[in-house]
């Protein structure tokens, strides 16, 4: 039986050429988070805002420190449940919370908490 | 200054966050096991249920006024504590995590401290949807009684100015000044010491001499003057501390392991002194704060899903915190561990078909404690290593999703 040594840097003596060029690996958590203790992940039932680009099942990233802006997509809580819907400032003295097809838009009120803002939508093609 | 930030009914306002119907509303949070009651929102203190008393005794009271009532979520609390702490650590201010709901900022001369206070509770709030409240004055127990003020003011914030302090001394209960318990406010009350203010004006020979040196020391923090400085160890009924400065600065994880099982050790022995056990474990590191070289302090806590005294079990929990928080490349000057929750052993509830045996844990801290205190402190000490992992168990009848840490829990938003 033989046995097999590995042969590294310190053995031989060489430096490893690329240790000065270490890189850490890409992380999406790095890239996609930029508020890490602000960010939190929910899950997408509905198939409403796929024109907003938000589909059934997709997962979404929320950072609660933005505040919403004409246009972003937010989390809210309304009427007992948690909706994602467009933030729509559009008119003044009167926000909204709209989806494409502009079903029953709703009056953003003190009935109404904005918990979030979507940043990003993630769609898995392939079952995890 | 000091600001003392303490989150406002942390267990209750945790469950608010991901179930916002329930805001305004009575809310319980029961102990492990489901045996006690361990956290109340203000709607169920107004409600008259008190703190610490079995579930069972008030199960119609909570059917009746429709209290919402939840099994402990440590998954949850812990990581919203994470968090909360981690936005207060970017105000760039130095930070004591105190507790998993409290911590103490050292704030810098410069700093306007009316405009801190509000930006840490609006940022918090926006952030984590926690409210908190904050209380500033000149010393640490000053800053502890401001806290108790804020609590009870309209915005949660409150400046104490030094001409303002003895109005607040006056009205805050001698029991509730940093450490002084029950037992110690009985007596000092029976003395004709009912306010912190009646405290700050007492003799020193006569606090010391009833209330050792940290009643001497109480005493010069009331009248202003700082003794407590930022991490250190305070002898309190909500911590035990065991933290040390080095005398030769260290650069690596292996060697920070070491020191921290070695306060862990300490800690979890004071802690079976009192025959008491702990729910939370704090762990942190720090280089110097001043000076030449990079600057890192960090913290971590660990909420356990069962309190316990065992040391090896406690040594595990502080370094999974030590490594999310090590970082190469530093000089550390400074580390510890914090353990907090800690109540009575005999509270300890456990599952009746749970394999694991309290009693034999139990037994070989009760036989450590023996030999180390006939043959000397740390005679006989944990290996580094520890045995396997334990399998906690426990009884939870409604508890929470865990939202912020297991994928399956995760909240469902709706597009309709």
């Amino acid at each position: 039986m033989s046995e097999i040594h590995e042969i590294t840097s310190d053995r031989t003596g060489f430096p490893n050429p690329a240790a000065d060029h270490a890189d850490k690996p890409l992380s999406l958590d790095e890239k996609l988070i930029l508020h890490p203790a602000a960010t939190f992940f929910v899950r997408v039932a509905g198939i409403e805002m796929e024109e907003a680009g938000i589909r059934h099942g997709d997962l979404l990233v929320i950072d609660r420190s933005l505040r919403p802006r004409n246009g972003d997509c937010v989390i809210a809580y309304a009427e007992g449940n948690f909706i994602v819907r467009c933030y729509d400032t559009r008119r003044p003295g009167h926000p909204m919370l709209t989806n494409p097809g502009n079903l029953r838009p709703i009056p953003i009120n003190e009935e109404v908490l904005i918990w979030g803002v979507v940043i990003h939508a993630i769609t898995s093609f392939r079952r995890m | 200054m000091f600001a003392l930030v303490d989150c406002n009914n942390f267990y209750a306002s945790c469950e608010r966050v991901f179930q916002p119907a329930l805001c305004n509303r009575p809310i319980v949070v029961l102990s492990n096991g489901d045996g006690c009651i361990v956290a109340r929102s203000n709607e169920a203190k107004a409600l008259g249920i008190p703190n610490g008393v079995p579930f069972f005794q008030w199960r119609n009271v909570f059917q009746e006024k429709g209290v919402s009532v939840f099994s402990s979520n440590y998954a949850l609390y812990g990581d919203l504590s994470n968090r909360v702490m981690q936005v207060l650590a970017g105000f760039g201010q130095e930070l004591e995590v105190y507790s998993v709901d409290e911590a103490f900022l050292q704030l810098r001369a410069e700093t306007d401290l009316v405009q801190l206070g509000y930006d840490v509770r609006r940022q918090v709030l926006q952030c984590l949807g926690i409210p908190v409240s904050v209380g500033i004055a000149r010393t640490k127990a000053l800053a502890k009684i401001a806290n108790y003020h804020a609590k009870r003011s309209e915005n949660g914030l409150e400046m104490m100015s030094i001409p303002a302090e003895d109005g607040f001394l006056q009205n805050t209960p001698i029991g509730e000044v940093w450490g002084i318990g029950r037992r110690y406010a009985r007596f000092l009350s029976a003395h004709g010491i009912e306010t912190a203010y009646q405290f700050k004006q007492a003799d020193d020979v006569w606090i010391r001499k009833h209330l050792t040196v940290v009643g001497l020391r109480l005493l010069r923090e009331l009248r202003g003057t700082p003794y407590w400085a930022l991490q250190e160890t305070i002898p309190t009924k909500k911590g035990i501390a065991s933290t040390r400065s080095f005398q030769t600065p260290v650069t690596e994880l292996q060697d920070l392991r070491e020191a921290i099982a070695t306060f862990m050790s300490r800690a979890t022995e004071k802690l079976r002194k009192q025959n008491a056990v702990c729910q939370s474990v704090l762990v942190f590191i720090s280089t110097k704060h001043y000076g030449h070289g990079p600057h890192y302090t960090n913290s971590f806590s660990t909420t356990l899903p069962e309190a316990t005294a065992y040391t090896p079990g406690l040594i595990r929990a502080a370094w999974a915190g030590l490594e999310r928080i090590f970082k190469h490349g530093f000089t550390y000057k400074k580390a510890g561990v914090i353990l907090s929750g800690i109540h009575p052993n005999t509270e300890r509830q456990s599952d009746l078909f749970e394999q694991r045996s309290h009693h034999t844990e139990d037994h070989i801290m009760s036989a450590l404690d023996a030999i180390n205190q006939k043959y000397g402190s740390g005679t006989l000490r944990i290996a580094a290593t520890g045995p396997k992992k334990a399998h906690w168990h426990m009884q939870q009848l409604a508890r929470s999703p865990r939202f912020t840490t297991r994928w399956e829990d995760l909240i469902v938003v709706h597009t309709k």
